[in-house]
C-alpha cells in the first residue's frame, strides 16, 4: 500500500490550496481554494486530474476545509455547484459560519469589477448545506476506513490542521498555522501522533521572528504617544482577525492605563465578526477563555459605535474601518478627513495590494497622494506598519516537525526558493524526508500497512507480563545501562498452509512444529556497499571474487569476535549456529530494504541465517559488517 | 440501631453459601458512624476473620477484595484495631494463595501503610516478605495493581539498588501509566540512593531523556522532572570538563522541551530550568534568541541514548525564555519569568538580554505575568545584574500607573534598587511617579518614601530637579501655589533626601533653604510616608536646622541613624527591600515623660527582645532574610529611643542589647549569604567578605568593651564568634558549611552589672583655642616635616585604670601612627575620667592642609598578638575603638586666612 499524494494548488506558491491525498485506497481532498492573482481558468485548480470522466463523487472520499481564507475554500462552490460535487465536506464550526461571508464578499466583488460570474448567491448557499460541521478532537468517522480529527491550528477563528487516517496509516494536514499565540487567538495545537507524512504550509520558509512582544509595543506606543498629544488614529483593518486582535490590546492598554479617550468601530462588517467571535468564543485563546466566566474578552470596555458626525470632531480618538489596504469605502473616506493633520496616525496592515493608497503609503514616505485624476489628497500624518502575521515563522514549522517527527513532509503554501532552504534544513537537522512538488505533480511512499493475525493464548499472556533485560551493549560505546522488553519480540509470525496468520510465543514453537528436534532458523539477507568492503582491508587486493570478499569479512569478524571463533566453510562463515555467505537470489525470501539498495550499482548481498540460541551474537555481526558500510 | 445494624450484619455473615454486598455496606455504615462502639467494630472484624477463612474454602476470589477494602478502612479509621488487621492480613495472605492481584495489593498496601518500614520488630519480620510480594504483584500481568504499587513505591520499602532496577525496567512498560509511576518512583529514588557506578546514573538520566520523547503527554512531564533531577545528581558527581558538559547538555536538554505542545510539560521544563545554576554562557544566551548565534552553530553536546536522537544540538536551546513568555498559557509565562532569574543571576549579559523582554512582559494581560516579571527584575537589581536604560522606560513607567496596586508596588520595588544613568533618565521617573501619584493617591506613603530613596541615591540629578522646581512654589513669583497637592509633596521629599544623599555634597549650597520650611506645612504628610527612615521629632528638627543653614554636612545631625550613612549599596539592598514599617513606635514616644518609667520600659523591653530573637533565627534558616532584617531594624530603632547617655548603668544594658542586635542582623546577612543555594556567586564578591569583617569587630567590641560579663555572656559571645570565623572559612571551603547544620541562636540572659566601656573624644583645648572647634575655617597649624600636637579633650567612662589606651591617628590607610595613654596619668575614677591629650603627630606631609582621622582604642590583652602593628612601637594586640573615628583639620602655618 501507498500513499500518492497529488497536488493540485499551492505548489511552491501561495494561492489555491488544494492536495489530493490517496491514503490506504482512500482519496480526500483537503482544501479548496482559489488564487486571487488569476482571472482565467489558473484561478481554479486542475479538477479534471482527479477524475477524467468528471465523476468526481467516486473519486473522492471527502473534502475537507482547514479555514475560511478565500485561497483555502474559495473554488468550493465552484467545485460543488458547476463540477457537481457531491459527497461529504468538513469544515469546523466557525469557519462554516463565516465561510459563507467571505464567500458571497467576494462575489459581489467580482461582480462588482464586472467579471464573468463564476458562482450564485444560491450556490454559495447550496454548497453549504452539504457542509458538515466538526468540532475540535472529534473523531470523525468519514467511512468504515476514514477517520479525521480537526486540531487547532490558530491563524483564524475556525482554523484547523486535520489529522486523517486509514488503517495503519497516518497523516497531517495543517493548513495554514501560527506556533505563537496572539491575543485573541491560540497556538496550534496537536497530539504527538505516530504519522507517515505531514503536510504543512511554509509560507515564512526562512524567516525567524523575535519575540511578538515588541510588536505590540511598538504599536501601543505610537498609538499612546498620538492621542496624548491630541491626535486622531485611523486603523484600518481587515473585518475578521486583526480588527479583533488589536482592539483586544488596545481595550487592554486603556484599561490597564486608565485611559479615556474614545475607541470606536466603523459600523458594518467589523460589528457583525465581533458577534461572531463573541458566539464562537471557544475557539479564541485560551486568555479569552478564561476571562469569559466573568466577561466576554469582545465586550470592549472602551470600544463605541463610531458616527459619521464625529469624523471632524475635535479631541483625540482611535477608530478601526474597512476595508484594511483604504482601497476604498469607510476607512478611505476617513484617510481623506485625517490624512491632512500632522498630530494623526495611521497604522498600515503588513501587506498591500499594489494599486491601493495602503500600498502607496507604504512605499516610500509620500506627501501627496492621488486617488483620481482630480483628488490629491496631502499625507503629514505620520504612518505606522504593523507587522502582525498570522502565519508560523521557520521555527515555528521545524518546531511542529520536530514534534511530530513524521516519516515523510510535503511543503506546500510557499515560495520555491525558500522552501528548498527549508526542506533542507527538516533532511539534516531533523533526519526527516521532505518534498515540495510543484503543482500537478504527485508525490508517492509507502505507508505503514499492518497484516491483521491471530494470537496463542499463550504469547498473549507473555506480552501481559513484564519482561525486561539490561543487555550489555559492547558494539556501540553507549553507557552498560540499556532496558529493553522483549515480549513482543518472543512472538513468532506463523502462516501455516491455507490458515490465518497467527503469532505464537517462541516457546510454543516446538510444541506446535510437532516432536523430534526442530531448528528454528532465523534468515536476513542485506546488501553491502563494495567499496566500502574493499576499503576495510587496503593491503589485500581485494578481486570482486566471492571467496576473496568473505576473506575480508572473516579478517574483520575474527578481529571482533575472535573469543567465539570464525569458521571458513566453503563460501560461507560461521560463528556458533551463525552462518553468512553471499547471496546471489535476488528473489531470496529474506531480503529486506530491496528497493533502497537496488539502485545501487556496487551491492553485494549477504544472506544470514541463525538459530534463536545465537540471536544476540547474529545481531551484533550484522551490525559489525552494516557498520562496515559507512 | 447500632445493635440492629450488627446483628443484621452477624446474620447475613453467618449465611456462608450466599453472601451479597450487603453485608460489607452494613459494615461500612456503622464504620462511617463515629458514635459506633469500639465493641461494635470489634465484633465486625471477628466476622470478617473468620469470613476470610471461609471465603477461601468455598467462595468466590470476588469477595477478598470486599474484606481487605473493609479491612483497609476500618484501619483508617480506627487505627487502634491496627494489629489486628495486620494479623487478618497476615493469616489471609498464608492461607488463600490463589488471592486475586487486587485483593493482595490493597492488602499489602494496607498492610504497610498501618505500620511504616521502621516501626516495630513484629514488621521487621513481615517487611522481608513485603518485598517479595511486592516484586511479584509489579511483575503480575495485572496492570492496574502494578500501576498502583509502583506510585506508591516509596512505602514498601524496597532495597534502593533492586528498586533502581525494577523502576527503570517498567520505564519500557506499554502502558503510560506504569511508565509514569515508574519515572516518578526513580525521582523520590534519586534523592534517597548513594549511587557510586557513574555509568548507572548516566544510564538512568539517559533512559529518561528518551521518554521526553514518549506520546503521553504525563510520561513526558514525569520525564523533563527525572531528567532535571537526576541531571543534577549526575552534574553533582562529574568533575572538570564533564562537568561543565553535562550541565550545558542537561540545560539545552531542558529547554527542548519548551517547545512541547502540552502545556504541564512546558511548566515542568521552565521550573526544572528555574532550578539549575551552572550553564554555559553561550547557552544562556541563545535561549534568549530564536535565531541560531553563530557560536551556537554546528554546536552538539552529550547525546542520548537511543540512535534516533543520536546527538543534541546546542541550537536547541534557540528562543527558549522567548517561546516562553509568549506562550498562550499564563502559567507557563509566569513559570518562564521565574525561571530567568538564576541565568540573569549567572550572567550579566544574560540579565541584559532578559531585561529587554522582560520589559515587553509587563504588556502582558495577565496580572500574575506582569507581577512575576516585576519581581524577576527586582531580583535580578538585587544582584546588581539591572541596567536600565531609556528605551525599556516606556513600558516600565507604565507599570507605576498600572491599575493593579501590586503590580504598582513591585514596580517601586524595583526602581528602589535601579541606578539611574543620566539626569533624562532620572525626571522621566520622577515625573511618571508624581504622575502615578496623581492617578493613586493611596500610594502615596510608599511613592513618597521611594522619591526620598531615589533622591539620596542620585543626589546631583535630585538638586537638578529641585533648582528647577524651586520658581514653581517660590512665593515671590506671582501663581498661586497649592502646597497640599502630590507634585510638591513629591519634590519637597525630594529635596529632603538631597542633604542626605550618597554621592557628593558640592552643589548643596545651590539648594534654596527656604524650601525646607515649606515642608514643614506638610509635615505629617512627609513623616508618615518616612517612618522608616526617621520619626517626626527628628523630622520637625532635621528641616528647621536645613531651613537655617544653608547645609553641608547634615549627616552628622542624624546620630544614631548609623543605619543611613553605615551601610554602602550592596548591603543596602538588604534591609531597604522592605515596606516602611507603618505602625511604629508612637507608644514610646508617649512614654517618654518620665524617667522611672522609661527606666522600666527599657528593661521589659530589652527581656522583650531577647526572648523572642530566638524566635526569630529559624526565619533566618528559611531564608526569609528580609522579614528578619526588618523586625531587627524596627526593635533596634525602638531600643534607640530610650538610650539618652551610654554611660549610664542602665544605659549599659541597652547599648549592649543594641549590639547584639547588630551583631545578630549581621550574622543572618552572612549566614544568609552562606547558606542560599541561589547565592553561589555572591560567596565570591566582596560583599560576603565585608559583612564578616563587620561581624568580627561588633563581636570584638561586645566582648571587650563591656565590663562585667557573665560566664554564659562570654561564651555566648565566643560560640558566636566561632560561627562567624566558620562562616568566613566556608568561602574557601565548602565543607565548613557541614559544622554549622546544629548551630541555632541560644537565649542569653542578663547580669546585673554590665558596664559600657566608651570614650568621648573632642577636638581642640579649650584654653589654648577659647572653645574654637576644630573645623575647616580653624584648623590647626603645623609646619611640614615637623611634629604637630593633636589637642584633645578624652572623657572616658567605665574604663579601668589598668586599660591599655591608644589614640590611633590616621592619614590614610598605610600612614597612622598610635600614641600611648598612661591613663594613671590623670585625674578621676574609673566611672568618669576626664583630661586633655596632646599626641603628637610626627609624619606631617608636604601639603597645604590635610586631615587626620582620630580615634582613642583599647588593646584586647586576652587576643592573640598581632604582627602587623610591631615595629612601629604600637599596640602588640587588636584594638577595640571606644569611639567613632573624628576628623581634625589641620593646615601649613602662614597660609592661614
Ligand atoms: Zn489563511
Ligand atoms: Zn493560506
Ligand atoms: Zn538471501
Amino acid at each position: 500500500m501507498a500513499i500518492d499524494c497529488l497536488v493540485l494548488g499551492a505548489g511552491q506558491e501561495v494561492g489555491k490550496s488544494c492536495v489530493v491525498v490517496s491514503i490506504n485506497g482512500k482519496r480526500i481532498m483537503f482544501d479548496c481554494g482559489m488564487h486571487m492573482g488569476y482571472t482565467d481558468h489558473n484561478r481554479y485548480p486542475d479538477f479534471s486530474l482527479i477524475s477524467k470522466s468528471g465523476d468526481f463523487n467516486n473519486a473522492l472520499s471527502c473534502i475537507i476545509i482547514t479555514h475560511f481564507h478565500l485561497d483555502h475554500i474559495g473554488a468550493l462552490p465552484y467545485f460543488t455547484e458547476v463540477c457537481g460535487y457531491n459527497g461529504p465536506i468538513y469544515m469546523t464550526y466557525p469557519t462554516k459560519a463565516l465561510a459563507p461571508l467571505m464567500l458571497e464578499d467576494y462575489r459581489k466583488v467580482m461582480v462588482g469589477r464586472g467579471e464573468e460570474q463564476q458562482f450564485t448567491y444560491e450556490n454559495i448557499i447550496d454548497c453549504m448545506k452539504k457542509v458538515t460541521a466538526v468540532d475540535l478532537k472529534q473523531n470523525v468517522q468519514v467511512d468504515k476506513d476514514l477517520q479525521i480529527r480537526a486540531y487547532y491550528a490558530g491563524h483564524v477563528l475556525g482554523a484547523a490542521m486535520f489529522y486523517a487516517c486509514v488503517g495503519d496509516s497516518a497523516m497531517v494536514y495543517t493548513g495554514d498555522y501560527n506556533m505563537t499565540p496572539d491575543r485573541h487567538l491560540g497556538a496550534a495545537q496537536i497530539d504527538r501522533l505516530q504519522l507517515d507524512l505531514l503536510i504543512t504550509e511554509s509560507t515564512y520558509a526562512t524567516t525567524i521572528r523575535d519575540s511578538k512582544y515588541a510588536r505590540e509595543r511598538e504599536f501601543l506606543k505610537a498609538v499612546h504617544k498620538c492621542v496624548s498629544n491630541g491626535g486622531k488614529v485611523l486603523i484600518p483593518t481587515f473585518a475578521l482577525g486583526r480588527a479583533q486582535e488589536l482592539c483586544i490590546l488596545l481595550d487592554d492598554y486603556w484599561e490597564r492605563m486608565n485611559l479615556k479617550v474614545p475607541i470606536y468601530f466603523s459600523a458594518g462588517l467589523t460589528i457583525q465578526a465581533n458577534l461572531y467571535y463573541k458566539v464562537l468564543i471557544n475557539w479564541t485563546s485560551q486568555k479569552v477563555k478564561d476571562t469569559y466566566a466573568t466577561r466576554n474578552a469582545f465586550d470592549f470596555k472602551n470600544v463605541h459605535q463610531f458616527d459619521r458626525t464625529l469624523l471632524d470632531a475635535p479631541g483625540p480618538c482611535v477608530l478601526f474601518a474597512t476595508p484594511g489596504m483604504i482601497s476604498g469605502g469607510f476607512s478611505l473616506e476617513v484617510f481623506k478627513h485625517w490624512a491632512p493633520c500632522e498630530s494623526n496616525l495611521i497604522t498600515l496592515p503588513g501587506y498591500c495590494v499594489a494599486g491601493t493608497v495602503g500600498h502607496k503609503l507604504m512605499s516610500g514616505k509620500p506627501t501627496k497622494v492621488d486617488l483620481d485624476k482630480d483628488t490629491q489628497i496631502d499625507v503629514r500624518c505620520q504612518i505606522h506598519q504593523l507587522s502582525f502575521s498570522p502565519h508560523t515563522d521557520a521555527k515555528g514549522i521545524m518546531d511542529l516537525v520536530k514534534f511530530l517527527s513524521p516519516k515523510h513532509v510535503i511543503l506546500v503554501h510557499g515560495e520555491k526558493p525558500k522552501m528548498d532552504l527549508l526542506k533542507s534544513r527538516i533532511k539534516s537537522e531533523l533526519g526527516i524526508e521532505c518534498f515540495d512538488p510543484a503543482n500537478t505533480e504527485t508525490v508517492s511512499f509507502p505507508s505503514t500497512h499492518f497484516i491483521k493475525s491471530d494470537a496463542s493464548n499463550a504469547f498473549i499472556r507473555s506480552s501481559l507480563t513484564p519482561n525486561f533485560k539490561f543487555p550489555k551493549d559492547e558494539i556501540t560505546d553507549t553507557p552498560s545501562l540499556h532496558v529493553c522488553d522483549e515480549r513482543v519480540s518472543e512472538g513468532i509470525l506463523t502462516m501455516g498452509k491455507g490458515q490465518k496468520v497467527k503469532v505464537i510465543h517462541q516457546d510454543e514453537l516446538v510444541t506446535m512444529v510437532g516432536g523430534g528436534k526442530t531448528e528454528v532458523e532465523f534468515g536476513y539477507c542485506f546488501g553491502l556497499n563494495l567499496c566500502s568492503l574493499k576499503n576495510v582491508s587496503k593491503e589485500v587486493r581485494v578481486s570482486n571474487g566471492d571467496d576473496s570478499l568473505l576473506g575480508v569479512l572473516n579478517m574483520k569478524l575474527s578481529d571482533e569476535f575472535g573469543e567465539l571463533g570464525v569458521r571458513d566453510c566453503k563460501g560461507s562463515l560461521e560463528v556458533n549456529s551463525f552462518r553468512v555467505r553471499v547471496c546471489k537470489n535476488d528473489d531470496c525470501p529474506h531480503r529486506v530494504d530491496r528497493d533502497e539498495l537496488s539502485e545501487r550499482l556496487e551491492c553485494v548481498f549477504f544472506c544470514c541465517n541463525w538459530s534463536i540460541l545465537d540471536k544476540s551474537i547474529a545481531w551484533r555481526v550484522i551490525s559489525v559488517m552494516k557498520n562496515m558500510d559507512l | 440501631m447500632e445493635q440492629k445494624l450488627l446483628s443484621n450484619f452477624e446474620q447475613i455473615c453467618k449465611n456462608q453459601t450466599k453472601i451479597s454486598l450487603k453485608s460489607f455496606s452494613i459494615a461500612r455504615t456503622l464504620l462511617v458512624n463515629p458514635s459506633t462502639s469500639d465493641q461494635t467494630i470489634s465484633s465486625i472484624l471477628q466476622n470478617l476473620e473468620t469470613l476470610s477463612t471461609a471465603v477461601s474454602a468455598s467462595n468466590p476470589q470476588f469477595y477478598h477484595l470486599h474484606v481487605i477494602t473493609l479491612l483497609c478502612e476500618i484501619s483508617i479509621v480506627r487505627r487502634h484495631f491496627s494489629p489486628r488487621i495486620t494479623t487478618i492480613l497476615h493469616s489471609l495472605s498464608l492461607h488463600c494463595p490463589n488471592i486475586t492481584p487486587r485483593a493482595a495489593g490493597l492488602a499489602l498496601s494496607t498492610s504497610v501503610s498501618i505500620y511504616p518500614a521502621s516501626a516495630s520488630n513484629l514488621v521487621s519480620a513481615f517487611s522481608e516478605g513485603t518485598e517479595g510480594l511486592f516484586l511479584s504483584l509489579c511483575f503480575g500481568s495485572c496492570v492496574p495493581v502494578r500501576q498502583r504499587l509502583l506510585s506508591d513505591v516509596e512505602i514498601f520499602n524496597v532495597r534502593p539498588s533492586l528498586l533502581l532496577t525494577v523502576l527503570t525496567g517498567f520505564t519500557k512498560d506499554p502502558y503510560p501509566y506504569v511508565r509514569k509511576a515508574a519515572l516518578d518512583g526513580l525521582i523520590g529514588l534519586c534523592k534517597c540512593i548513594v549511587v557510586e557506578d557513574r555509568g548507572m546514573i548516566e544510564g538512568c538520566y539517559l533512559r529518561a531523556v528518551e521518554l521526553l520523547f514518549d506520546t503521553e503527554e504525563c510520561v513526558r512531564c514525569s520525564a523533563v522532572h527525572m531528567v532535571s533531577e537526576w541531571g543534577k545528581f549526575l552534574v553533582a558527581n562529574s568533575e572538570g570538563k564533564s562537568k561543565r558538559d553535562w550541565s550545558d547538555a542537561l540545560y539545552v536538554q531542558l529547554c527542548s522541551m519548551v517547545r512541547d505542545m502540552s502545556m504541564n510539560v512546558k511548566i515542568e521544563a521552565f521550573n526544572a530550568l528555574g532550578k539549575l545554576g551552572m550553564t554555559s554562557e553561550y547557552i544562556l544566551m541563545q535561549t534568549l534568541s530564536k535565531k541560531v548565534l553563530p557560536i551556537t552553530k554546528e554546536k552538539t553536546l552529550h547525546g542520548q541514548l537511543s540512535r534516533k536522537h543520536s546527538n543534541l544540538p546546542a541550537s536547541s536551546a534557540a528562543g527558549a525564555f522567548i517561546h516562553g513568555l509568549e506562550d498562550e498559557f499564563h502559567e507557563v509565562r509566569s513559570c518562564a519569568c521565574y525561571s530567568m532569574r538564576m541565568p540573569a543571576i549567572l550572567s550579566a549579559g544574560f540579565a541584559t538580554g532578559a531585561l529587554g523582554l522582560l520589559m515587553d512582559v509587563l504588556n502582558d494581560d495577565s496580572v500574575v505575568v506582569r507581577l512575576q516579571a516585576l519581581e524577576t527584575m527586582h531580583h535580578m537589581a538585587v544582584y546588581g545584574h539591572l541596567k536600565v536604560q531609556e528605551m525599556h522606560m516606556h513600558m516600565f513607567l507604565g507599570a507605576l500607573i498600572d491599575m493593579n496596586s501590586s503590580i504598582r508596588l513591585t514596580a517601586r520595588k524595583v526602581l528602589r534598587l535601579t541606578k539611574l544613568h543620566d539626569l533624562i533618565l532620572f525626571k522621566l521617573v520622577v515625573d511618571s511617579l508624581i504622575q502615578s501619584l496623581e492617578k493613586y493617591p493611596q500610594d502615596e506613603m510608599d511613592a513618597l518614601s521611594l522619591i526620598f530613596d531615589i533622591g539620596r541615591n542620585h543626589g546631583s540629578f535630585a538638586i537638578s530637579i529641585i533648582k528647577e522646581f524651586f520658581p514653581e512654589v517660590d512665593p515671590s513669583s506671582e501663581c498661586n501655589w497649592d502646597f497640599n497637592n502630590s507634585k510638591t509633596a513629591a519634590h519637597l521629599v525630594l529635596a529632603i533626601s538631597i542633604p542626605l544623599s550618597h554621592g557628593k555634597q558640592q552643589q548643596l549650597d545651590s539648594i534654596p533653604s527656604i524650601i525646607y520650611s515649606y515642608a514643614v506645612t506638610i509635615l505629617g504628610r512627609i513623616s508618615r510616608s518616612l517612618t522608616g527612615v526617621m520619626n517626626q521629632d527628628t523630622l520637625l528638627a532635621y528641616l528647621s536646622h536645613c531651613s537655617r543653614s544653608s547645609g553641608p554636612h547634615l549627616i552628622e545631625f542624624m546620630k544614631g541613624e548609623d543605619k543611613m550613612v553605615e551601610d554602602d549599596v550592596a548591603t543596602k539592598i538588604d534591609t531597604q527591600i522592605t515596606c516602611p514599617v507603618s505602625v511604629r513606635l508612637d507608644v514610646v514616644h508617649n512614654n517618654n515623660d518620665g524617667d522611672f518609667e522609661v527606666h522600666d520600659n527599657a528593661d521589659n523591653y530589652i527581656k522583650f527582645i531577647l526572648a523572642n530573637i530566638v524566635q526569630v533565627w529559624p526565619l533566618v534558616k528559611f531564608g526569609c532574610i528580609h522579614e528578619v532584617l526588618t523586625t531587627l531594624r524596627s526593635w533596634k530603632e525602638e531600643l534607640a529611643t530610650f538610650i539618652t547617655d551610654p554611660s549610664c548603668q542602665s544605659n549599659s544594658h541597652l547599648t549592649f542589647t543594641s549590639q547584639y542586635l547588630d551583631v545578630v542582623k549581621l550574622l543572618s546577612k552572612a549566614w544568609w549569604h552562606v547558606m542560599c543555594p541561589m547565592d553561589l556567586i555572591c560567596k565570591e564578591s566582596g560583599n560576603l567578605g565585608y559583612i564578616l569583617q563587620k561581624l568580627e569587630n561588633k563581636l570584638r567590641e561586645l566582648q571587650h568593651r563591656f565590663i562585667g560579663l557573665s560566664k554564659e555572656e562570654e561564651l555566648h559571645i565566643q560560640e558566636l564568634t566561632h560561627v562567624a570565623s566558620t562562616l568566613k572559612s566556608s568561602i574557601f571551603d565548602e565543607s565548613a558549611i557541614k559544622k554549622l547544620q546544629f548551630f541555632s541562636l541560644k537565649e542569653i540572659i542578663f547580669h546585673e552589672n554590665i558596664k559600657y566601656m566608651d570614650a568621648e573624644v573632642d577636638v581642640g583645648d579649650k584654653y589654648k583655642y577659647k572653645y574654637k572647634y576644630n573645623d575647616w575655617l580653624n584648623p590647626i597649624p603645623f609646619v611640614a616635616g615637623l611634629p604637630v600636637g593633636i589637642p584633645l579633650k578624652i572623657r572616658l567612662h567605665n574604663v579601668p585604670i589598668e586599660t591599655k589606651l591608644w589614640v590611633k591617628m590616621t592619614m590614610y590607610e598605610k600612614l597612622r601612627e598610635y600614641v600611648y595613654v598612661d591613663l594613671k596619668q590623670f585625674e578621676g575614677c574609673e566611672k568618669v575620667r576626664e583630661f586633655t591629650f596632646m599626641p603628637p603627630f610626627h609624619r606631617t606631609p608636604k601639603v597645604n592642609c590635610f586631615v587626620l582621622r582620630v580615634c582613642v582604642g583599647m588593646e584586647c590583652l586576652c587576643e592573640e598578638e598581632v604582627d602587623g602593628f610591631r615595629g612601629h612601637g604600637g599596640p602588640t594586640h587588636e584594638l577595640v575603638y571606644l569611639c567613632k573615628e573624628k576628623e581634625v583639620f589641620l593646615s601649613m602655618v602662614g597660609k592661614k586666612g
